[in-house]
């Protein structure tokens, strides 16, 4: 029998997180669908007190695109250097291609650049990292670009109080490289299907299609706060402890958790149940909304305002929800620039 | 934990004051926020993970009472 291997990637280093998001921002107590007193209720139990929302004519690639660039001119990069790019999205610029071949001709990279999308939301910039790490691992590639962006807010209806106050937008960019001296990653990982229509956009592509005549219905984004809730207890912890088991770390040990801004009610009641101290869980959930998969580098980014730099720090980073889809990432980072993010 | 104990919780999450609750009530028209924070009672007071389905059968206070302690 094949021993069990350790979940472990070497010699990649995550070197730079910048975001970006609309300038349009809501303020979620000027909302007029609702009473004050719904309004309250539904604040003070999303955490959410204001967003950020695209134009109707900007996507999620052009948030990501402001970010990457933000990012390229700050570090001076040459972009003929990347050798990969990834567009984690649910909120694609088409059903096909995929917006990572649009983004490489839009940013300038080498033809020789491998580009493709991975549909996840909550969990995708975990599973990005962690696959970039595994395709930079071997040496082969040297730097790799993960685009992470969603723009959730254009399938919500604000009639429908279970999202109407939650989603903002956001897009970014981060940057790996292969390094020698890079500690080493561990991750962990988990999918639990039977729970994919609990957080569904049912319309839009082919399943419904096959259902309609030729008129595809207004895509709307469906989700059952109750069950994203009870899978999140279920899951998360065994996740964040299996990765930490993983690391050979205990929670001490651990500097930061970006984890995924899914509600601020349920991320602390986790860190409540886990027993791990605030002052180690940063929040962009009360500014910048439940901003999909961008959530965790928007979070990291915004750190950038205390301290532009993450130095020699072991970070923790965690996405669970929709599919339900869950990653979890553990690394220590010699040094991460951070940049704050720019409003476009 | 004693019934009355458990009714005082509820009173919380449902931002009622202490000792309204009798357990007869209905749960009907409890809406999304009272029944996410139910299920973090659950798990935060007695340790239990209680399923949506679990929460949609319990008709009346006396009924999610029997949930959590049982």
């Amino acid at each position: 029998m094949i021993p069990r291997r350790k979940k472990i990637i070497s010699n990649v280093e995550l070197t730079a997180v910048s975001s970006a998001v609309p300038k349009n921002k809501i303020d979620n107590q000027q909302n007029s669908d609702f009473s004050d007193d719904e309004k309250r209720k539904i604040i003070s139990s999303t955490g959410v007190e204001t967003r950020y929302v695209a134009d109707q004519d900007m996507c999620a690639s052009d948030l990501c695109f402001y970010a990457a660039n933000h990012l390229f001119d700050e570090l001076e990069i040459d972009v003929l250097d990347i050798d990969i790019i990834v567009f984690v999205s649910q909120t694609p610029d088409h059903i096909l291609p995929a917006t990572a071949c649009i983004m490489q001709d839009r940013l300038g990279l080498k033809k020789s650049t491998i580009a493709f999308d991975i549909n996840l939301g909550c969990s995708g910039y975990a599973y990005g990292v962690m696959l970039l790490a595994n395709m930079l691992s071997t040496g082969i590639y040297k730097k790799a670009l993960l685009l992470a962006g969603d723009t959730i807010s254009k399938l919500t209806s604000p009639q429908d109080r279970s999202v109407a106050f939650l989603f903002g937008d956001a897009g970014s960019a981060t940057l790996l490289e292969y390094s020698e001296k890079a500690s080493p990653l561990y991750f962990d990982f988990g999918t639990d299907g039977s729970g994919f229509d609990k957080l569904i956009v049912e319309t839009g592509a082919f399943r419904s299609w096959a259902l309609q005549d030729t008129v595809m219905p207004k895509a709307e984004l469906l989700m059952s706060g109750m069950d994203v809730f009870s899978f999140t207890l279920r899951e998360v912890p065994k996740t964040i402890n299996t990765c930490m088991t993983e690391a050979g770390l205990d929670k001490d040990q651990v500097d930061h958790f970006f984890f995924h801004q899914a509600n601020k009610f349920m991320l602390l009641h986790l860190a409540k149940k886990m027993k791990i101290s605030l002052d180690k869980v940063p929040f962009s959930i009360r500014e910048y909304g439940n901003t999909s998969v961008a959530s965790i580098p928007l979070t990291m980014s915004t750190l950038a305002k205390h301290a532009n730099v993450l130095s020699n720090q072991t970070i923790l980073l965690s996405g669970f929800g929709v599919g339900f889809s869950w990653a979890t990432v553990i690394m220590h980072c010699s040094a991460v620039r951070l940049f704050e993010p720019i409003f476009i | 934990m004693e019934k009355q104990e458990v009714l005082l919780l509820l009173d919380e999450i449902l931002e009622l004051n202490p000792g309204t609750l009798t357990g007869e009530e209905s749960t009907q028209g409890w809406d999304s926020i009272i029944l996410i924070s139910l299920i973090a009672l659950a798990d935060e007071h007695f340790n239990k993970s209680i399923s949506v389905k679990e929460i949609m059968q319990a008709d009346t206070v006396n009924d999610v009472v029997m949930l959590l302690t049982t």
